[in-house]
């Protein structure tokens, strides 16, 4: 079984891979391809089944913050019917979810992970006295400075040439390198995988 | 569980009143099992009766018959049958199978045997001849020149032993002689000496024709010496005693010495008896020599010479097997003698000191010897090793035979070398039945004891032979098995884990010797245990932990962190809210925003724009406001055809926030100036799906319907047909997907990318490599956007950014302040630390 599972997996890629070089090949990777998307909507579903299915075990057994599960349960249910009723698009399900729930609530966490970062920001050299500490503290506070303008325009020098320099520069170089080595891990991850060194779909 | 009975020998159950066990056949009363020191009891051996040989059969049939009377009989004592029964349980059967009938029907030399008041019997027709004994068919008294014995015939010494019919009764040779035997007993006491296995070399021999040398020589001597000498007696055995000799022989023979065996030369002890004849006043009697009424060679030869033969027959060989069929030593001794003390010359001294009525033990064993090898095992012969312990201090010193034993004890019949040198070590006893080796380990109840013994033959405690001190087993084996099967080791490993005593030690197997101790000493010298103790202490160091010095913990600033949050709060609300414009836009256009606003001006009139949305909704704010200035110059420059498509969940409710809010008022509705497909599941997948079939992947809008019928999309059915993809994203991810997967569908479609400042540096680097054509990246790029390129159109850009400049500004504020007062703050710390240490 685990062979035939490995036989299966090493072909869809080919045949997936060779979709980009074959025209020819191209009608089969996008037959396998809906069949991937298929799957995923499939998982997307499991994974709301057992969502439910774990909040209403600590319901059931009365655990810790069990409030907070049955809250949880509620809000999908009513969403989902809502959203079955009403439609995504209606104005009145998007005004009282996403605008009256969603966007204020993330937008309410983004603000305050905004003060939980500048207060660690400036608790950092009391614990970590260090020069990658100094460094931090530094380069954050020349790239506030220079996004930010003076009511009189630009923060000389800070606006126009040290974020500048900053952003293009060396963020750019650290984004570079990331993005290439993400590039070669997935090159890597995806030949160890038609080569069946790789099951991540089970058999080791 | 309660009716049924447990068998002694394998531990089966059987039901009550079985005899014998359903499993191993073995008898399931205790009065069959004999213990140790238990006298015998009554035992039903009738079963027995079909094997007994046709001479004693006969002979029992014959005594069944009305005896005429032996006068002699009379004389003898008359124990009580229960005492009789009791020692003689191998004959119980026979005793109670003879009662049955007529209780005078036992014979005389059973009688004689079992110790059984003998009935007084009756006289017996001389002419009555069993007919089963063979050595009468084959011969007839004359043969042997035999004459009506009596009792004034014979010896002396043989007065109390030869019965009247001796002679002339040729139905019992045997029994006779046995009642005369034993006359004087009370009951058949087998002797110590002799065992089942042990009666062989006394039954075996004289079916050869050959005479011995020792006889020969005895003969010899007889005829140079005096006329009374006797000669060996070449006694023909009889057909019967041959077949049971060779028989017991057979059996014997395999495992059994035959020591005495008289076709040999003559045993040491009968040469000493013979030699020191006179100098053993109470020399041992004769061997029961078993006479048949085959005449030997030698006996032939000395037909003619039937005096000399007659005086010559050595009474201490043969005396009284032959019943019925004397030799004519005896007949010519008992008519020459006529009284008691015609003894031979050579037995002279032995016959004077020798009672009348006195036999020695060896010849009651020879008796023994004569009977079968069944009989003789079924003999209870544990009174043999029980009877000499029993006699009684006073009684051993007054028994006048203690000569007699003193003599035995010079002249042992059995020598332990004798086994030894013929079967081995031990072989004689690993045949003896449990009965008889347990009965020499444990005494025998009070109530068991037998009489003592009074008569002349009784041996001393303390004179025991050396022949039955070896013949007594040894307990040295048993006491090792005991040991062994006591041993109740728990057994802690392997399938008998948990199980005690299942595998004792075997016998010899236990440790002989205590293992060999070693000194533990290091023969080393001082420099290499130094070497060792620094080695010791290189180790110690290595595994000892490293201490830590305990770092003060950081206690959270609640003050200050609410006092941040409260300042940052309210700035940003006071400036959002009061929309103020005190701060500036900003002026430096970065390159990406150049083209970005470059491509949307090129987009043809009307064209067909597809719009890719994918960032959360807690960055709603920053996108919108990032995305509506480029937006708004779009739609205000070229009326473009949008079509939205979400990657993320939220993306579709979105793109009508998005649409509804600050692209309100350009009038785009659903369905005719733009289209919504909603949300395109699969990841990568749904994009590589959406990029190679677009309609195929997204069939549907947000209302269900076909979406590639509608307005926006007319004329279009591949990616590579819009005027522009702008993709509207705050992840990396979801850039680098688009980016990667819809590079070659798209083919030169202009691809722009909308992002928040979070993920502007890392989509830049498609920016620069030509795989992204523009960007607008955060409320930084889009107040340049509206700044530059707007006019300040929408004003959404403008509406933020004095509350993110502000905030800009207080942060980098606190940063640097609270980064050096807590800098001071740590140095302080570490430095009083330090001092601490």
């Amino acid at each position: 079984m685990r062979v035939l599972t490995a036989i299966i997996a090493i072909a869809v890629g080919v045949l997936v891979l060779l979709g980009y070089f074959l025209p020819q090949a191209a009608m089969l990777q996008a037959l396998l391809l809906d069949w991937a998307i298929i799957l995923a909507g499939t998982t997307a579903l499991i994974g709301i089944f057992n969502l439910v299915s774990v909040h209403t075990d600590k319901i059931r057994h009365r655990a810790k913050d069990s409030i907070y599960s049955a809250i949880l349960i509620m809000g999908l249910l009513i969403t989902f019917i809502l959203g079955l009723v009403l439609k995504p698009q209606n104005p009145i399900l998007q005004s009282i979810v996403l605008n009256g729930i969603i966007i204020p609530i993330e937008a309410t966490l983004m603000g305050l992970l905004a003060v939980s970062l500048l207060y660690a920001a400036v608790r950092l050299l009391r614990r970590r006295a260090d020069l990658m500490g100094i460094v931090f503290i530094i380069t954050a506070a020349l790239i506030f400075l220079g996004s930010a303008t003076l009511p009189f325009g630009d923060v000389p020098i800070f606006g126009t040439l040290i974020r500048p320099w900053v952003s293009q520069i060396w963020a750019l170089g650290g984004a570079r390198g990331i993005l290439i080595g993400v590039a070669l891990g997935t090159l890597t991850t995806g030949l160890r995988v038609l080569f069946g060194m790789d099951r991540p779909y089970g058999g080791n | 569980m309660a009716d049924m009975i447990q068998c002694p020998v394998c531990g089966a159950e059987n039901p009550l009143g079985q005899k014998t066990c359903q499993r191993c056949q073995s008898s399931l009363s205790n009065d069959s099992r004999f213990q140790p020191g238990q006298a015998p009891g009554v035992r039903d051996t009738g079963e027995l009766e079909a094997i007994l040989p046709q001479w004693l059969r006969d002979a029992r049939e014959s005594a069944k018959q009305p005896d005429l009377g032996d006068s002699s009989q009379e004389e003898t004592p008359a124990p009580s049958p229960k005492t009789s029964a009791s020692n003689m349980d191998f004959l119980a059967g026979l005793q109670s199978q003879a009662g049955d009938n007529d209780d005078d029907e036992v014979p005389d030399w059973l009688a004689n045997i079992t110790g059984v008041s003998a009935p007084k019997p009756k006289a017996q027709p001389e002419t009555t001849e069993p007919s089963g004994v063979r050595w009468v068919e084959t011969g007839t008294k004359e043969d042997f020149q035999q004459a009506d014995p009596s009792a004034e015939e014979v010896p002396s010494w043989l007065a109390g032993i030869q019965s009247p019919q001796f002679g002339t009764e040729e139905k019992d040779e045997l029994t006779d002689w046995f009642r005369e035997s034993s006359g004087n007993q009370p009951s058949f006491q087998p002797p110590a000496q002799f065992t089942p296995a042990n009666d062989a070399p006394f039954s075996a021999p004289a079916s050869t024709n050959d005479t011995p040398d020792w006889l020969k020589q005895m003969a010899a001597d007889a005829e140079q010496q005096e006329p009374e000498t006797p000669t060996a007696s070449p006694i023909g055995a009889s057909d019967w005693f041959s077949d049971s000799s060779t028989s017991s022989n057979a059996a014997s023979q395999a495992q059994e010495p035959e020591p005495f065996n008289l076709s040999s030369d003559m045993p040491d002890w009968l040469n000493q008896m013979s030699a020191s004849a006179n100098a053993a006043p109470q020399a041992k009697e004769p061997e029961p020599f078993n006479v048949s009424s085959d005449t030997p060679d030698w006996l032939n030869s000395l037909g003619g010479e039937s005096a000399p033969f007659d005086e010559s027959v050595p009474a201490a060989s043969e005396p009284f097997d032959s019943v019925g069929d004397i030799p004519s030593w005896l007949d010519s001794e008992s008519e020459s003698s006529k009284k008691v003390d015609s003894t031979l010359g050579w037995m002279g001294s032995e016959a004077e000191t020798l009672p009348p009525t006195a036999q020695p033990d060896f010849l009651q064993n020879d008796a023994l010897g004569d009977m079968p090898d069944w009989l003789k095992a079924a003999a209870p012969q544990s009174l043999i090793f029980d009877e000499p312990t029993r006699i009684p201090e006073t009684l051993k010193n007054e028994t006048p035979e203690s000569k007699s034993s003193a003599s035995f004890e010079t002249t042992p019949a059995f020598s332990e070398d004798i086994f030894r040198n013929e079967a081995g070590d031990g072989a004689l006893f690993t045949d003896m039945p449990d009965w008889l080796s347990n009965a020499m380990d444990e005494p025998p109840p009070a109530s068991m004891v037998p009489e003592p013994i009074t008569g002349s033959d009784a041996l001393s405690p303390n004179v025991l032979p050396s022949w039955v001190e070896a013949m007594r087993p040894s307990d040295q084996g048993m006491s090792n098995i005991v040991s062994a099967s006591n041993d109740l080791t728990l057994e802690s490993r392997g399938a008998l884990a948990g199980l005690s005593g299942v595998l004792p030690l075997g016998v010899g197997f236990s440790p002989t010797n205590k293992p060999k101790t070693y000194s533990n000493k290091l023969n080393a010298s001082d420099e290499q245990l130094k070497h060792a103790e620094i080695l010791e202490q290189i180790l110690a160091a290595e595994a000892a932990p490293e201490s830590i010095a305990a770092e003060k913990p950081l206690i959270s600033s609640r003050v200050l962190r609410w006092s941040l949050a409260f300042i940052l709060l309210a700035v940003t609300l006071g400036t959002a809210i009061l929309r103020t414009q005190i701060f500036s836009m900003p002026e430096a256009k970065p390159t990406e925003l150049d083209y970005a606003v470059a491509i949307v001006q090129a987009i043809p009139e009307n064209a067909p724009v597809l719009v890719a949305v994918d960032y959360e909704p807690a960055r709603a704010g920053e996108m919108e406001a990032a995305a509506a200035p480029l937006f708004d110059h779009m739609l205000l420059l070229k009326h473009p055809r949008l079509t939205f498509v979400a990657s993320n969940e939220s993306g579709a409710m979105l793109t009508e926030r998005f649409m509804a809010g600050p692209l309100a008022f350009h009038n785009y509705e659903s369905q005719t100036t733009y289209l919504n497909l909603g949300y395109l599941s699969g990841g990568q997948m749904g994009v590589r799906a959406f990029a190679q079939n677009p309609s195929l992947a997204a069939p549907l809008d947000i209302y269900s319907q076909p979406a590639w019928t509608f307005q926006p999309l007319q004329g279009v059915s591949a990616l590579n047909q819009f005027a522009a993809i702008i993709l509207v994203t705050d992840n990396a991810d979801a850039a680098r997907t688009w980016v990667e997967q819809t590079q070659d569908a798209r083919g030169v479609v202009p691809f722009l990318v909308v992002s928040s400042t979070q993920a502007a540096p890392m989509i830049q680097p498609y920016f620069d490599s030509g795989q992204v054509n523009g960007m607008v990246s955060g409320l930084y790029g889009g107040a340049l956007v509206e700044r530059h390129f707007n006019s300040g159109r929408p004003g959404t850009a403008r509406a933020y950014w004095d509350a993110y400049s502000i905030g800009m500004l207080l942060a980098m504020m606190f940063m640097l302040g609270g980064g050096l007062i807590n800098l001071a703050l740590g140095l302080r710390d570490r430095a009083e630390m330090r001092k601490g240490n």
